[in-house]
Parts: structure tokens; C-alpha cells; sequence
């Protein structure tokens, strides 16, 4: 457990290298740009990690607290003239203080509880759209100027913060009153896990993470508008880039995310249809849902296990290791004829 | 009391389409426990074969069924034998995104075929005047054929020993194979009733507005939202269901806003998982 923790922010550690190293490259605005939504998405996919990955609470509703994030920021900063950082704490606290409004869900589970925060994101869509600032026509407001590295630093910045929090949270008590959850919630509540408690905690990081986010996104657009900021894609691309990167894991929604996103970027450029697009998605989807269940980060963890072992019973040193918890099978049978 | 009268009609055609897509959905979740997100699109299948077989081959609407039941089950039966019955022991997040990527893909797939416009045929425009009241005859051709698809079902589910089994392994998996009863076999019955009501909401999608790949994806969630006001898996609660929700979308729609109409729907999902996670179903047989 430690030393995967360790290993984890090593990468941690180098994911943050490696973002700087991006950030300091020279490259057009534009491929910046982009490069900068990549990482908002990879954010993005890291706040819906911790609700359905860590806590393993299927929902459809992260689009709610990025919307909720987007107009924070975007309203802080257009209509009472705050600064970058305060605006995006206003996007943090709106978006935590929306996430109590859906703490009420959690007595409906599985796929109830999908529905139940899909439900939620519909209605915050349509209310927005008739009682939101500009209502159905948007707002506009000052964004980042085109050329600025600042919304590339906030994001970067705004995602290292976030892995840390998800290591953070894994250590702590918290993140194995989630585990539990996650694996039975009946089990886990009959052994004194806090469960409403720990998922409410799940939900707000979650929520705030993505409320961050958005406000992010909103201060690189300049305009924004019910559709946009409150648009399904947002429930239902992090959670299927997470699925993909490897779910519950902490490196699943970074990968998952970049890969996402470099595949959507890359059927845009390469000119295909959005039907192809679709197809291909669908497809992967559905080859990570029956194959692969636990996604990218899995199924390397898997072929690292296989190779690690096939080495040691090469060695023939080692024989191969003992189901855990259980003595060897001889000295049990050993110990019966005696008796 | 004109735009009351009005707005019912309305709403009970609107009715018509979500009990047949709420039945679609809560047929396959009684027995296989799964929310399928690609219901809709098997309504969207639907659609557009009833827009080939109108427009291509020049078959009268109602002759349209003859193609769209077959097409439709024989997608049904495929996505049943890889999707469905091989997941059926995963994690239900997993199927889920099985669900999902099906819809994605099916999108996609008629996307490729039919290609992304819009897409319509001629409609049926009658309509009775009685005094200001409209009453367009698509709105009762829908109600009725509901009302006789679900006659049917019923006559399916209650009288034939198929229907039985299926209702059999929707209430006790294991107690039905004790009894006796192929399950496989119950499954795969409920998923082709299942998209075979789908196919038939497609025909009536094809006459209320214009075909996108899309079109069933936005439906699908309003089927949920019948199918969780219901209750997940029961069928009796589903018609008054399907009315109450059908009657308070148009009633919002007309005497407030179009986009708040929608929200009361999914309002009406979030009262009921609050107050009644059951669902308003009554009794507790299950499908």
C-alpha cells in the first residue's frame, strides 16, 4: 500500500514535471490553448474519480457543479469585477454548496442514484436557462487574454492540487471509509463506517474540484451560455474517460482524460464525421465494459503482476506464493493426520 | 377551457410515447436489473426504418411495422447475446457503460446510414374541430395504438406461459429456476417485447417531428423518468404514469415555459426517489 503510494506520487510528481515542461514549450496560442482544455478536462475527470471512482457513486450529474463553477466565475468576475482568484474560490464554494443540495440522493443507489443526479443536471440546466444572468441568450464578460500562460499555469496548478488531494484523502481515514462503501455499503454500515458522512465528504471534494474547474473554463471563454456550461457532455465525458483510465484509481482519470480528449482532438483535425466519432466511442466503451472492466490502469497493472511473477518462477528460487492469509496447504493436512 | 382540453389531448399523445418507452426500459430492468441507455436509440432504429419503408419502398405507415418489428428484433437479439447476457454478473456501473457505449454507437452507426439531417416524411394532418378545440388525429392513431400495445403486453405477460416466465424471473431469479423456468429464454422474450415497443414508439416519433440520430437520446431520459415515477420494473403503475407525467409537461409547457416543462419531469424523478424510491406503482408484483 505505502510503496504504491509512493510509486503514485513519484508520478504524481513527475505528471507535474511534465505539465510545467508542457507549459514552457513554445507552441502557437492555439495549440496552447487546446492543451489548456486538455488539462481542464483531465481536472474535470479527476473531480467525477473521486464520486464514482473512490466512492464508487455512479453519477451522471458532474455537469451540474461545472455549470454552477462556470457562472460563479464568470458572474464574479463580469458582474462585481473580482479578480481571477477570488473568482474561482466563488466557483469552488458556489459549486461545494450545489453539491449539498444533491446530498439528499444518496438514499437512492446504483443506478437510481445515476438517474437521480442525471435528473438533477437536467433541471439546473433548464433553471439556469430561464433564471440565470442572460438567461437562454448567456453572459459576456473579460476573459484571459489570448496570449496569456495564466489560464495554462491555473489549470496545471488546479489539477496537481486535486491528484493531491485524491492521495491525501486515499491515506486518510476517509479514503478507506470509501473503499468500504464502494465495495458493500450494507457491510460497511453494520461495521460503524460513517457511510452518509464519508460520501457527503466524497461529494463536496468532488463537487468543488469540478466547480474549479469550471470556473476555469468559463474564464477562458469570455462567453457563456446554459448550453455550454451546463451541457451533458460535461456529466458524461468524465465519467467515460474515467471508465477508460481505470476507475477508483488515482492515475485512471489522468490518463483516461488525456487519451479522451487527444481522440476527440484528433477525429476534429483528422476530419472524420461525427458519426465515426460516435462509433469509435461506443466501441471503446463497450470493449472497456466487457473486457477490461478496470481500464487502462488495470489492465498495465495486470500485465505488470503477470511479468513480475513470471520472473520470480522463473528463478525457481521462489515457489509461487501462498493463497494469503492462509497456511501452506501441507502443514494443514500435516497437522490433522497427527491429531 | 379551450387550451385546457387542448393541452390534454396533447399530453396524452405525448402519454402514449412514454408509456410505450417506459415499458421498453422497465421491462429490461425487472428482469435483467439493467438501465438500458440505448432504448431510446432502439426507438430511433425504429423511426428511421419506418422512414425507409415509407419513403423507399413506398409502404403505407401502418404496413411500416412489418419491417421495423423484424429490424428491430433482430438488433434486440444481438445486443442481448453480446451486451447484455455476458455482463449479466458484472458490476452495475459496468453495464451501465455497456448501455452507454451501445447508444453512443448506434448513434453513430445510423449517423453513417441515414446521415445526420433531418430527416421526415409526410404526415398525417387531420384533426376534428369541436368548436376552438383541435383534436389531430395522430393524437388519438397514438393513444390508441398504446392502448392496444398494451392490451397485448398485458395479454403476454398475464395469459401466455412465455409472459408468465417472464414475470417469473422478474420477480425471483433463482426461485423461477428452481420452478422450472428458462430464464435465458424469459430474458431473452423480455427484450425483444422490450424493443419491439420501442420500434413502436419510433413510429410515433416519425409522426410528431423530425428524425435526428439523436432524437431518442433526449426520450430516453423521460422514459426513466416514467419508468422511476412508476417504479423500476413495474408495469401496473406505468400507464397512470405515463398520463400524470404527459399531462403535467404539456400543462407546464402551455401555461409557463417550454424548458421549465421539461424540468417538472425531472423534478417529478427527484420527489419520487425522495419521498418513494419504489415508485408509485402500488402493489408490490413486479413486472
Amino acid at each position: 500500500m505505502t510503496s504504491s503510494l509512493r510509486s503514485t506520487m513519484i508520478a504524481t510528481g513527475g505528471g507535474a514535471l511534465l505539465l510545467v515542461v508542457l507549459g514552457t514549450l513554445p507552441m502557437s496560442a492555439y495549440v496552447d490553448g487546446r492543451i489548456t482544455q486538455a488539462v481542464i478536462f483531465v481536472g474535470l475527470a479527476i473531480s467525477w474519480n473521486v464520486i464514482g471512482g473512490f466512492a464508487g457513486q455512479l453519477s451522471i450529474g458532474q455537469a451540474a457543479f461545472f455549470g454552477v463553477g462556470a457562472y460563479g466565475a464568470a458572474e464574479a468576475v463580469g458582474s462585481h469585477g473580482l479578480g481571477t482568484l477570488p473568482a474561482l474560490g466563488v466557483a469552488v464554494v458556489l459549486a461545494a454548496v450545489a453539491a449539498l443540495i444533491v446530498v439528499p440522493c444518496f438514499r437512492a443507489r446504483g443506478a437510481y442514484f445515476a438517474v437521480l443526479t442525471l435528473a438533477l443536471a437536467a433541471i439546473a440546466m433548464r433553471v439556469a436557462e430561464r433564471y440565470a444572468p442572460g438567461g437562454n441568450s448567456g453572459i459576456f464578460y473579460e476573459a484571459f487574454e489570448i496570449d496569456s500562460s495564466m489560464p495554462y499555469l491555473l489549470a496545471a496548478g488546479g489539477v496537481v492540487v486535486a491528484m493531491a488531494l485524491c492521495v491525501f484523502v486515499l491515506r486518510s481515514k476517509m479514503g478507506r471509509g470509501l473503499a468500504a462503501v464502494r465495495m458493500d455499503l450494507d457491510a460497511a454500515r453494520s461495521v460503524g463506517v460513517r457511510d452518509m458522512a464519508t460520501r457527503t465528504q466524497a461529494l463536496l471534494l468532488s463537487a468543488a474540484i469540478a466547480g474549479y474547474f469550471g470556473g476555469l473554463y468559463a474564464l477562458t471563454l469570455g462567453f457563456l451560455d446554459p448550453g455550454t456550461a451546463f451541457s451533458l457532455d460535461w456529466s458524461v465525458a468524465p465519467l467515460l474517460a474515467v471508465v477508460l483510465g481505470g476507475m477508483g484509481t488515482l492515475l485512471g482519470p489522468v490518463i483516461g482524460g488525456a487519451i479522451w480528449f487527444g481522440l476527440e482532438e484528433a477525429i476534429t483535425q483528422l476530419g472524420f464525421t461525427s458519426d465515426t466519432a460516435l462509433i469509435l466511442q461506443g466501441a471503446i466503451l463497450l470493449g472497456i465494459a466487457l473486457a477490461a472492466p478496470r481500464g487502462i490502469v488495470g489492465v498495465a497493472t495486470d500485465l505488470w503482476r503477470l511479468y513480475r511473477d513470471r520472473d520470480r518462477g522463473e528463478d525457481g528460487a521462489d515457489p509461487p506464493p501462498a493463497v494469503e492469509g492462509r497456511p501452506p496447504a501441507s502443514a494443514e493436512t500435516g497437522s490433522g493426520v497427527a491429531s | 377551457m379551450e387550451t385546457f382540453i387542448q393541452m390534454s389531448v396533447l399530453g396524452l399523445s405525448n402519454a402514449a410515447v412514454y408509456v410505450l418507452l417506459g415499458i421498453s426500459v422497465s421491462l429490461i430492468f425487472g428482469v435483467l436489473g439493467v438501465l438500458n441507455f440505448a432504448q431510446g436509440d432502439f426507438m430511433t432504429l425504429g423511426a428511421y426504418v419506418g422512414y425507409s419503408a415509407v419513403t423507399a419502398i413506398g409502404l403505407s405507415i401502418a404496413a411500416s411495422v412489418v419491417l421495423i418489428f423484424p429490424a428491430l428484433i433482430v438488433v434486440g437479439v444481438i445486443f442481448y447475446f453480446t451486451v447484455l447476457r455476458p455482463m449479466r454478473n458484472h458490476q452495475h456501473e459496468m453495464v451501465l457503460v455497456a448501455t452507454f457505449g451501445t447508444a453512443l454507437l448506434m448513434q453513430g452507426l445510423i449517423g453513417l446510414a441515414w446521415g445526420g439531417d433531418p430527416l421526415g416524411i409526410e404526415r398525417i394532418t387531420g384533426a376534428w374541430r369541436i368548436d376552438n378545440v383541435t383534436i389531430p388525429h395522430v393524437a388519438l392513431i397514438n393513444i390508441a395504438l398504446a392502448a392496444i400495445a398494451l392490451f397485448g403486453l398485458m395479454i403476454t405477460l398475464n395469459r401466455t406461459s412465455l409472459g408468465r416466465s417472464v414475470r417469473a424471473t422478474a420477480q425471483d431469479r433463482i426461485g423461477a429456476q428452481l420452478a422450472g423456468v428458462d430464464t435465458n429464454r424469459a430474458e431473452l422474450t423480455a427484450v425483444v417485447l422490450s424493443v419491439a415497443l420501442s420500434g413502436l414508439a419510433g413510429l410515433m416519433i416519425l409522426q410528431r417531428e423530425l428524425l435526428t440520430p439523436q432524437v431518442g437520446f433526449e426520450l430516453v431520459l423521460k422514459a426513466f423518468a416514467v419508468a422511476i415515477v412508476a417504479g423500476l420494473g413495474r408495469i401496473n403503475g406505468l400507464l397512470p404514469a405515463a398520463i400524470v407525467i404527459g399531462l403535467m409537461e404539456s400543462a407546464v409547457a402551455t401555461y409557463a415555459s417550454e424548458s421549465l416543462a421539461t424540468a417538472t419531469v425531472f423534478l417529478a424523478v427527484v420527489l419520487t426517489l425522495l419521498i418513494r424510491p419504489q415508485g408509485f406503482g402500488g402493489s408490490r408484483v413486479r413486472v
